[in-house]
């Protein structure tokens, strides 16, 4: 038996054996685990049943002239991701209603311009295929918590 | 080369490629998860000031209950990135590429233990461990300027390559059959993708983010969303053809799979760089080519000749092992 062949033939049950666990650990284990993950996942994007109405977290800036302005993922999060600043926002709403979240985005956006604005942690509903009808009218809006921004000199 | 029957998938994985291929493969992965860092960067970093209640491990970091120092979490960024330029150069690359592919996937977990998994790393975190634990700087590298090319194809080229192939298909297939399992038949005939595109949409305007107008107006067509998510379902599903079927049915599929994503990014401002840069589909092409007709062009208006010896011998047959694309 020749080095060449010896080799081929190692290198062919090398690849049998990889074949076979990236098969077993990328496309079976997530599957039987059913768990999202990284870098294993059963890559569940846009895969749920999705209904026109669903809720959507969000924390909004109320002027003192009760105009709503909406934060943007970096000011909500202090990261510009979206789905990382909803799903923050979700989880601090369990945790504790969103107070804590509410006094961090405070801080993060202290500015003379929002002195004296409030902060709102809501769960706001619409009907997301109405919305883009032209009809925008939430069907319910739940005000979690909500925080004063401080002064710049407080 | 036969097989024992049941062995004849499991053997679609060994297959001989010449050097360049894998080299240019890890040129451009490398040079892409170099870009995307460079790119995300301000998210990188930002994720050294998450709040500690909000730190939950997932994958190689399952056990992170609070987030790293300011000063750790940064310096490993910074760490990787050099890493990944001489990955990509192909600099030291028996430490550099191993270290890099594991180093990469450690600071993208981090950037994931935050509450939610974002699906954009995942593929090109499993490209570069197969890149980075083979012979990937053979040929076009910094290590390789100094001794002679491999000339034949071999399968130590060609297995790391198919990997990849393996990889990239389980991945749209699995995105596929999740659609189904979850979303049943509901998501292929039903309001569910319209529904989708309609809620994401909106998200992202009650986050104060950037969505899709187009996509907010496309949701009032009722009727063109059961096909388009048939079509998604059958791409996603019939990434398989990349396994058993002819390069020109793999071309279009890969075609077909780019399209799909630039319709998301487009639909719902959603991008999915890897596969939108088209570095993702690489692995199902000969790459090399386009490195080779580069450097043929720069030779040409230097005045050198090609290493045409090299080149012969790469004709050469690999131990019967035929070669992929072959």
């Amino acid at each position: 038996m020749t080095d060449a062949s010896t080799d081929s033939r190692a290198t062919r049950w090398f690849g049998r054996v990889l074949g076979t666990s990236i098969l077993v650990v990328i496309g079976v284990i997530p599957i039987v685990l059913d768990r999202d993950s990284y870098p294993l996942s059963t890559y569940p994007m846009f895969s749920s049943r999705r209904t026109a109405v669903e809720p959507v977290h969000t924390a909004v800036l109320v002027g003192s002239d009760g105009e709503v302005d909406r934060l943007s993922p970096t000011q909500i999060s202090g990261n510009d991701e979206v789905i990382i600043a909803a799903q923050l926002v979700y989880r601090a709403i369990g945790r504790d209603g969103g107070a804590t979240l509410c006094d961090d985005i405070a801080r993060r956006i202290l500015d003379p311009r929002h002195e004296g604005a409030t902060i709102e942690i809501v769960t706001e509903k619409y009907d997301a295929i109405a919305w883009y009808e032209g009809r925008r009218s939430p069907i319910s809006r739940v005000v979690h918590s909500s925080c004063r921004v401080p002064g710049v000199s407080s | 080369m036969s097989s024992p029957g049941g062995l004849v998938v499991i053997d679609w994985i060994v297959r001989a490629a010449p050097p360049r291929r894998l080299a240019a493969l890890r040129v451009l992965v490398g040079a892409y998860t170099v870009g995307f860092m460079v790119a995300r960067s301000a998210s990188f970093w930002q994720m050294a000031d998450q709040p500690a209640w909000q730190t939950e491990g997932v994958g190689v970091l399952w056990f992170l209950d609070s987030p790293w120092s300011p000063t750790l979490a940064q310096s490993l960024f910074l760490t990787t990135l050099l890493l990944g330029v001489l990955f990509t150069l192909g600099i030291g690359f028996r430490f550099v590429g191993p270290v890099f592919a594991l180093v990469f996937l450690v600071v993208s977990t981090y950037r994931m233990s935050f509450g939610h998994v974002i699906h954009t790393e995942h593929l090109v975190a499993l490209h570069l461990l197969a890149i980075g634990f083979a012979r990937s700087a053979d040929a076009w590298s910094v290590d390789a300027r100094h001794r002679p090319e491999p000339p034949v194809t071999h399968v130590r080229y060609g297995i790391p390559i198919r990997a990849m192939v393996l990889v990239l298909v389980i991945t749209y297939v699995l995105a596929g059959v999740a659609k189904v399992r979850h979303g049943g038949m509901n998501w292929l005939v039903g309001d569910v993708l319209r529904n989708q595109v309609a809620y994401d949409n909106l998200r992202k305007e009650l986050l104060g983010s950037p969505h899709s107008p187009f996509g907010g107006w496309t949701v009032r067509f009722e009727w063109l969303f059961p096909p388009a998510a048939v079509l998604t379902t059958a791409i996603e599903i019939g990434a398989l053809v990349a396994l058993f079927s002819n390069r020109r049915i793999t071309r279009l599929w890969a075609v077909a799979a780019w399209g799909f994503h630039v319709m998301v990014l487009a639909l719902m401002a959603i991008s999915f760089p890897y596969p939108l840069s088209f570095v993702a589909y690489a692995c199902l092409f000969d790459v090399e080519r386009g490195g080779e007709k580069v450097i043929q062009a720069a030779r040409r208006r230097t005045g050198k000749t090609s290493d045409s010896k090299s080149e012969r011998l790469s004709a050469a047959i690999s131990g019967g092992i035929p070669p992929i694309n072959g």
